[in-house]
């Protein structure tokens, strides 16, 4: 009568001990409601099934990605490309260094040709 | 509407206008700096939350890679993401060290721009103080998930790292902005 088991389950399982599945261990339903949400906002669930589990977080990320995606529309100033050529050197990258006058470009650039060239080594 | 038979319109690959500029078409260099000079001056601007800052480091990072341009290997995009990363990261070191006390009057331009102060809300104006707050790499990750929308898959392409340490990183980001926001916003 207490049996849970009286269906098709063998009492004893056949299966050895490391392949059994054991039971999880239960999660807080404050736990359930930020995996819901985190699901949603990771585009893994739906936004019906994040705002049944926690409506109130599901209104705050909702206000917020709004003005996240004002950051998203932000381009680059329109004269950054000038800016950029201006103070590439008149040479190709691969000419010899006595062809470049560095000086010239650097003077078209202050700013940003004054950091210290080994700060942000690119990738060899 | 676009006939089918057409061909497509070719679209030069990184790599094919890379050799022309190794080959001395300096000018090309300019359509490698109007395919990407957007996406990463989202990220420099979300990482350094000034304008200012983030022309200067894609100015300094185009320049760089302009330089070195004959060392890409694999995906130059990848590769341009990096330096611009990397040069992110060495302005909030040095910002960190100059501004001994970060607080509210220490933060970087961009929070206190008048011109921007007019059409900026007060959510976004917080949102963008709480981002300034979380450490840079959680900061990075979330910028890259939400601000740039890009993929899980992708971003472990660019950092260099799992998608698993990339979904902790987001999943710490959010919850942290969440703790910082909730009590005004929620």
């Amino acid at each position: 009568m207490f049996d849970h088991h009286d269906d098709e389950t063998p009492a004893t399982p056949s299966r050895p001990l490391a392949d059994r599945e054991v039971p999880l261990p239960t999660m807080a339903a404050a736990d359930l409601a930020q995996a819901a949400v985190h699901g949603w906002l990771d585009g893994e669930r739906s936004e019906a099934e994040a705002h049944a589990a926690a409506p109130a977080q599901v209104r705050f990320w909702g206000e917020l990605m709004g003005q996240v995606a004002h950051h998203r529309a932000r381009t680059a100033p329109a004269s950054l490309v000038d800016a950029i050529m201006n103070a590439l050197p008149p040479v190709s990258p691969g000419a010899p260094l006595a062809d470049a006058p560095v000086a010239a470009s650097r003077a078209a650039a202050p700013r940003a040709a004054d950091r210290p060239a080994d700060r942000s080594a690119p990738p060899r | 509407m676009t006939d089918p038979l057409l061909p497509l319109p070719e679209v030069d690959s990184d790599q094919d206008v890379i050799t022309r500029i190794l080959g001395g078409d300096r000018e090309s260099f300019a359509v490698l700096i109007g395919r990407y000079s957007d996406p990463l001056y989202r990220h420099a601007l979300g990482m350094t939350g000034s304008p200012d800052v983030a022309e200067d480091i894609l100015q300094a990072s185009f320049i760089k890679a302009y330089h070195h341009l004959g060392e890409v290997r694999g995906r130059f995009d990848a590769w341009l993401f990096r330096i611009v990363a990397n040069g992110c990261k060495d302005w909030l070191k040095n910002i960190r060290r100059t501004h001994v006390s970060y607080e509210e009057d220490d933060q970087p331009s961009g929070f206190a721009l008048p011109d921007e102060e007019l059409d900026r809300t007060e959510l976004r104006r917080d949102l963008d103080a709480a981002l300034a707050q979380l450490a840079p790499s959680l900061r990075e990750a979330f910028i890259l998930k939400h601000v740039e929308g890009r993929s899980y898959e992708e971003m472990a392409d660019l950092l260099g790292t799992t998608v698993g340490a990339l979904k902790m990183r987001v999943h710490r980001a959010r919850e942290a902005l969440q703790a910082l926001l909730e009590e005004r916003y929620a």
